[in-house]
């Protein structure tokens, strides 16, 4: 196995043999690796790519991501996107947009009724570029925790409504169905 | 030491200062993943020059306005550490410093596949922990690893060594001691496997004679530390396999 590795630089094969996939690139007809990683020569689509041993991470529409709502205004909100999930985060945090057109289906007047500033969301991923810019349209999606407005206890959520465990106030937002916090019933 | 100021003689029956050959490199020694907190790492050594390089990224711009909607921005600085040379270096960026840090992320740019990620920035940091000459070349092989380390596409790997001249003889892979009393002192970056020069200076004075006879002792010498380079990454990422 050790033997396979392929470095930046390393001649793969022809263009004419192999078509370039992920990892490589072609220069003068040539195929070569871009990355460290494991070759794979893929004889049905007469395509080669190159495994990577460290994946960069950066979202690609269509994936979900988790963030913290770092800013509120009445048509977006700005989001520290973390990571993939919570357990698996990125090492430098990028930035989301979520537009108040991007939070549910149904047409809303202001950005604060449904995502608040401390808020943890999960949301899709639109583009490949940044400023990421997100949605959490889908009933997977919106917020999956969030605190008081006006006692800072983590609220809990209560057949469909978000409650505060110490103070009783009811709160409004687009609740994602995987909400962390949720009462026992 | 004592700073000479009388010129040593530098090449003796053949031999230089250290007792090398004219066109034999100094030991080379090649570390990667030395930082934990950096993508990738790598730390070189040519004799006693010692240089740790970090790379970050690609990781979102800040300040935002200098980001590039069609390609990432590289971002290089090159620093010697006030202990690195026989005499106290301010920790102020000097004059010499700022060049050689556009230098250097200008021998690299061309192998680095900024294109793949847009609006992003892939930061380079070189400390020269040691100076003996040939730093900024070292700085451009360990940058190479470290780049290649933190799994950032590339085209090639990028090495670089100095040729000079002394006592009228092309030197290949010049000190420190070498660089102050020589006659020339031409530093080469290359991409061996794509035949390409990414870095060349030269400062002093050559025939055209010597210097296509400097060029190619230079381009030879790379060949040697990019084998060098390979080796180490394979070895690296072998053992990973493995686990």
């Amino acid at each position: 196995m050790g033997s396979n590795i392929v470095l930046p630089g390393d001649y793969l094969c022809v263009e004419e043999e192999f078509s370039p996939g992920s990892g490589t690139y072609v220069e003068d007809g040539k195929v070569r690796a871009a990355i460290i990683g494991v070759p794979s020569f893929d004889m049905a689509s007469r395509r080669v790519n190159v495994k990577p041993f460290k994946r960069i991470a950066l979202p690609k529409a269509g994936d979900v991501v988790v963030g913290e709502v770092t800013m509120v205004k009445d048509e977006v909100a700005v989001v520290k996107v973390l990571g993939f999930d919570l357990y698996n985060t990125f090492k430098n945090p990028l930035t989301g947009l979520l537009h108040i057109s991007q939070i549910t289906e149904q047409r809303i007047s202001s950005v604060y009724e449904m995502i608040a500033l401390g808020d943890l969301i999960k949301a899709k991923v639109l583009n490949n570029y940044l400023p990421l810019l997100l949605s959490t349209k889908d009933p997977k999606l919106g917020v999956i925790l969030a605190k008081c407005s006006k006692c800072g206890a983590i609220l809990v959520k209560k057949n469909d409504s978000l409650v505060c465990p110490s103070c009783r106030r009811v709160e409004r937002r687009k609740v994602s169905m995987d909400y962390l916090a949720v009462a026992r019933r | 030491m004592v700073s000479v100021k009388e010129k040593p003689p530098l090449i003796v029956d053949g031999k230089r200062i250290d007792g090398r050959r004219p066109d034999e490199l100094r030991p080379i020694r090649i570390e990667l993943g030395v930082l934990k907190n950096a993508d990738g790492s790598a730390l070189v050594e040519y004799g006693n020059t010692k240089v740790l390089a970090a790379v970050y990224g690609p990781r979102e711009v800040l300040p935002k306005h200098i980001a590039m909607t069609d390609r990432a921005v590289i971002r290089c600085r090159y620093r010697m550490l006030s202990f690195s040379a026989e005499e106290r270096k301010s920790p102020a960026p000097s004059r010499r410093e700022i060049e050689l840090s556009k230098v250097i992320r200008e021998a690299l740019e061309p192998a680095v596949m900024t294109e793949l990620y847009p609006r992003t920035t892939i930061d380079i940091f070189i400390e020269v922990l040691n100076a003996d000459g040939g730093t900024r070349t070292a700085g451009v092989t360990a940058a190479a690893l470290a780049l290649a380390d933190a799994g950032i596409p590339m085209r090639d790997l990028v090495a670089g060594v100095a040729v000079g001249k002394v006592d009228g003889v092309l030197v290949l892979d010049i000190n420190e001691i070498e660089d102050m009393y020589g006659e020339a002192d031409m530093p080469v970056a290359a991409m061996p496997g794509l035949n390409k020069i990414t870095l060349l200076q030269l400062n002093g004075v050559l025939t055209p004679e010597e210097f296509r006879q400097a060029l190619s002792m230079a381009l030879m010498g790379i060949r040697k530390i990019y084998e060098l380079q390979k080796e180490a990454l394979r070895k690296k990422y072998a053992s990973t396999t493995e686990e």
